[in-house]
């Protein structure tokens, strides 16, 4: 079975096959409902363009206040702070302002944070799921957040007892299972083409495009191209398609620590 | 344990590892299955309905969709719920989807049933052939499986939003008034 809906600002795909082990039709259907619902969670937590999600209500935080979270938004953000550090800082979802400035996000907000400030580095946990910020922040976990609700919803279809299967968020997909799945990737140069890049199992991919990635203190955007990191989980695969993106370095020491690979087609 | 084959002679832009993609359709879901996974367990009536002109006008103003609202795929829950299934059609694309409103006029859920890409070549299935090349007997073919799982590329959400709110238009124009009787 093969279901589709519009989520997270593009079309999310979850592919089961109709033959699972010891399970019958109506449980396969119930299994994808709870996937599905486990990336409407991740939206309802870390979207921007939802002014009550937890992401807003800490854009608008002012420092030394300190708020609970979800346990998801504080892996998301944990994950999120390790790769700004272990990138020297290319990774960094402090970059909301900036990306209000260029109308890739809407202005709904008030937040505190000048847009050369904000660093997911300002944000302190204290355990127990409390965060206080340093500095004022604005946030974008577009960069992350999309992979970490792919993994979740493979996470919810194997509790589920789904042995194998596919989830695809607009480009950003895991596949797990036994089988291994042909991957395809639409070429940065015609729009009409999709070029076979290899054959993945138990493992996720995405890939950026150079358009909606700025560099985190200069504010430019990377050649153009598409970017594409392939790892274990859909969550350091998402994050890390920008470090390549920005760092334009095929072999960046970080790709090492997650076990992943980077490919880059030049437009 | 991940495992990983990177295809070379692709990632080299070698032509025979291009798939040209001439229309492209990816199916998910029947009416029936739709029916049956926004309204499980219920017994939907179907209810076609008119659209005039001022209710097509009124939808068209509020969603910018400019292609008509076809009336005739609409049905009704016994609770009061409604099913509509449209289409919206953008410019390499076309999306085939159902909404599923509740009772009290909110959205319960939608599901895509069909979605066809195209850029408008010549019409020809070669590409639909390619996907076999190379499969053998024991390989599990069957179309949107097994085959072309897509990276790259985001693809807005964008059309169908306007989608849904002239679907919304239409139930608060036309159905509402329906549900109470």
């Amino acid at each position: 079975m093969m279901r589709c809906k519009p989520m997270l600002g593009t079309y999310v795909e979850i592919q089961v096959d109709e033959t699972q082990l010891g399970l019958t039709s109506r449980k396969i259907t119930h299994a994808i409902d709870e996937a599905f619902a486990s990336i409407t969670l991740v939206q309802s937590l870390m979207g921007f363009h939802d002014p009550y999600s937890e992401l807003s209500i800490m854009n608008q935080l002012e420092p030394g206040q300190s708020i609970e979270i979800h346990p998801w938004t504080e892996k998301v953000l944990k994950t999120a702070q390790l790769i700004c550090q272990e990138s020297h800082g290319l990774f960094d979802c402090g970059v909301g302002r900036q990306l209000v400035n260029q109308k890739l996000l809407p202005l709904h907000q008030i937040n505190h944070a000048p847009s050369n400030q904000s660093s997911i580095l300002s944000i302190q946990f204290l355990g127990n799921q409390v965060i206080r910020l340093n500095r004022p922040i604005c946030l974008d976990l577009g960069g992350i957040a999309k992979g970490f609700a792919v993994d979740e919803a493979v996470r919810a279809l194997k509790l589920c007892g789904i042995q194998n299967g596919v989830v695809n968020a607009g480009g950003d997909l895991r596949v797990f299972g036994k089988q291994s799945h042909t991957v395809l990737l639409r070429s940065p140069r015609q729009v009409n083409e999709l070029i076979q890049i290899g054959s993945l199992q138990e493992g996720a991919i995405a890939t950026s495009s150079n358009r909606t990635i700025l560099h985190p203190r200069q504010g430019t955007t990377p050649l153009q191209g598409s970017y594409s990191v392939i790892a274990k989980e859909c969550i350091y695969a998402d994050a890390l398609t920008k470090v390549l993106a920005l760092s334009q370095d095929a072999h960046h020491p970080i790709f090492q620590n997650y076990g992943a690979e980077s490919l880059w087609l030049p437009a | 344990m991940m495992y990983w084959q990177p295809s070379l002679l692709g990632i080299a832009g070698l032509a025979m590892m291009v798939h040209p993609i001439v229309a492209q359709a990816r199916i998910y879901v029947s009416v029936e299955q739709a029916q049956q996974l926004l309204f499980p367990n219920q017994r939907l009536t179907k209810h076609p309905i008119i659209v005039t002109n001022d209710l097509q006008e009124r939808m068209r103003v509020a969603s910018s969709i400019r292609y008509p609202f076809v009336g005739e795929r609409i049905w009704r829950g016994p609770d009061g719920g409604w099913l509509i299934i449209d289409e919206v059609v953008g410019k390499h694309e076309m999306i085939t989807y159902a909404v599923g409103i509740a009772p009290n006029g909110s959205v319960k859920g939608i599901e895509i049933l069909e979605y066809v890409e195209s850029y408008g070549y010549e019409v020809a299935d070669s590409q639909w052939r390619q996907q076999f090349i190379g499969k053998t007997a024991n390989d599990p073919i069957k179309l949107n499986r097994d085959i072309q799982n897509i990276s790259g590329a985001t693809l807005s959400s964008k059309h169908l939003t306007d989608g849904v709110k002239r679907v919304l238009i239409l139930y608060e124009l036309a159905l509402k008034e329906a549900s109470r009787k």
